[in-house]
């Protein structure tokens, strides 16, 4: 129970993240949905999307891992993993 | 095939000889006409001042004497002479544009598009796909956006390279105004970012006129924006001893032509004009301020920062765009003055008018809109473009606030109180540092749509 509620607390975080670099509403960031794909993001806003992640949330993120990250959930596994671990 | 060394030389000669023939193959200038230029109209303003966020509150302002300089509260000044600026007072970009936009730009891009939404819309004009070809953008800042390079920088020192941002890149560079606002209209026409300093607005507006004159164009989105009013700025522009002093009274400190001017006054702002060819304005039923007649530019190699005090190259500029406009010095009804409140500018700039309009000198009003708004650097060439199209339009040319003990007590500087006059042309001044003179005319717009230049 409280797992879930965790996972839907950061899935809100970075969709409001990522609403406020590219202007998507939060409503269409699904676990599912890829970057480039599915959400047209272009690499620079993907580049923000990270950084803003990393002051906002505190996890860095490398740009070689970053190129690994395609959809919204891998994100989410990503954040997830290396804010245990910190 | 062999090049013939006698026939290049004989183009070039003949090319001298026919200046205009030479100008119309080497710009690929629209031909359509035979050879002959497009009149250019201008039929939006967009405006963001110390005055106030549209252009007709600046315009009321003018009109009423008010002054839009104070003491700077928007940021620590603490150890900086010069405590006083034109600051925008509750300008919020993201009332207007999306908020993707506003994180990834600096307040002079955010500045700079506010007033180019603006301009379209008092232009009531649409940028529509198929048409988006032949509309330009030439907008330019006199400075970089140093803020946007200062917190890269300072974020790059504490926390070396994952603590930049991925836009730091684009938000240090100078084309930010320009490409941002064809990116956000849709303008797919030519764009560029020029800067001549403190004659920017101007010469984006000269230029976006030969854009529309060559046929290049139909519309072009012209005009200038800075906000360098951060503390850092505040200080390089104190120490380069450009600025008043007067920090006591900021109300007073702008004092065009006056004898006890010290130097300008800083501001911020945006003014971005809807430039059209006639033809287009007319053909749409277009609501136009005015014709813009004739462009000047020249460049005084004199000094970086000292005004050429013979003032030869401002009177060629001056006396080139009357030529474009067909205007004798005589004709003209109003002047705005570049005025900036330095010594070495109002006295140099008083004598190229005594020169060029001789015994008119004395009865042509002569106004520096800057005693009221500051110097709003690259944006000031454009928002006085505006001025002096509003006064063919109203009949109301706004007062040199401040001008107390004028330093040519002869000329009429339109001291205190807005005065009314018909005017038919109307002249504007800018130049900069570097020695970039750029004058621009403007002549009360009767008809005549499509034809040529006079």
């Amino acid at each position: 129970m409280h797992i879930a509620d965790d996972e839907k607390e950061l899935l809100s975080r970075i969709a409001a993240i990522v609403e406020k670099v590219s202007g998507l509403t939060a409503a269409e960031v699904l676990p599912d949905k890829s970057f480039s794909g599915d959400l047209a993001l272009d690499s620079l806003s993907i580049v923000e999307i990270a950084f803003s992640v990393q002051e906002e949330v505190g996890v860095e993120i490398p740009e070689e891992d970053l190129a690994r990250l395609i959809t919204v959930g891998d994100l989410l596994d990503f954040v997830r993993k290396h804010a245990e671990e910190s | 095939m062999v090049t013939d060394h006698r026939t290049l030389g004989y183009c070039l000669f003949r090319s001298i000889e026919f200046p205009f023939l030479a100008e119309a193959l080497m710009s690929n200038r629209d031909i359509s006409q035979g050879g002959q230029l497009n009149r250019v109209v201008v039929t939006g303003f967009g405006v963001i001042s110390p005055l106030g966020l549209d252009w007709s509150d600046t315009w009321s302002g003018l009109v009423q004497g008010r002054s839009g300089v104070g003491v700077i509260s928007d940021f620590d000044v603490t150890g900086i002479p010069v405590q006083i600026g034109g600051q925008i007072k509750g300008f919020d970009p993201s009332a207007v544009l999306p908020a993707a936009l506003v994180r990834r730009t600096g307040r002079t891009t955010h500045l700079a598009l506010a007033a180019a939404v603006a301009a379209l819309h008092d232009a009531k004009l649409e940028i529509e796909p198929d048409a988006a070809a032949r509309v330009g953008v030439i907008v330019g800042s006199a400075y970089p956006p140093l803020r946007a390079v200062i917190d890269a920088h300072a974020a790059f020192e504490r926390r070396g390279f994952m603590g930049i941002s991925p836009y730091a890149f684009t938000a240090a560079g100078v084309v930010g105004p320009a490409a941002e606002v064809a990116l956000h209209l849709g303008a797919r026409g030519p764009s560029a970012s020029l800067s001549t300093a403190c004659a920017t607005g101007a010469t984006c507006v000269g230029e976006a006129m030969e854009l529309i004159r060559s046929g290049r164009a139909d519309v072009v989105l012209a005009g200038g924006a800075d906000d360098t009013l951060t503390a850092f700025e505040l200080a390089i522009a104190a120490r380069a001893k450009a600025l008043s002093r007067r920090t006591g009274d900021p109300e007073r400190a702008s004092r065009p032509f006056d004898r006890q001017r010290d130097g300008f006054v800083m501001s911020a702002g945006a003014g971005i004009l809807v430039l059209e060819s006639a033809g287009h304005a007319e053909r749409r039923g277009a609501r136009i301020y005015g014709e813009l007649a004739g462009y000047g530019a020249t460049t005084d190699a004199y000094n970086l920062t000292v005004p050429d005090p013979a003032g030869v190259a401002v009177e060629r500029a001056l006396r080139t765009a009357l030529t474009e406009a067909s205007a004798a010095p005589e004709e003209v009804g109003y002047v705005n003055a570049h005025g900036t409140g330095t010594p070495l500018n109002d006295t140099a700039e008083i004598k190229v008018i005594r020169r060029v309009f001789g015994e008119h000198a004395t009865t042509v009003p002569v106004s520096s809109t800057k005693s009221m708004t500051g110097h709003m650097l690259g944006a000031a060439g454009a928002i006085e473009a505006a001025v002096a199209l509003e006064v063919l339009r109203s009949g109301i040319t706004p007062p040199t606030v401040n001008c107390d003990d004028p330093e040519d007590p002869a000329m009429n500087f339109v001291a205190h109180k807005a005065q009314h006059h018909q005017v038919d042309v109307a002249v504007s001044n800018s130049f900069g540092f570097g020695g970039h003179n750029a004058v621009l005319v403007a002549r009360r717009w009767t008809g005549g749509g499509d034809g040529p230049v006079r």
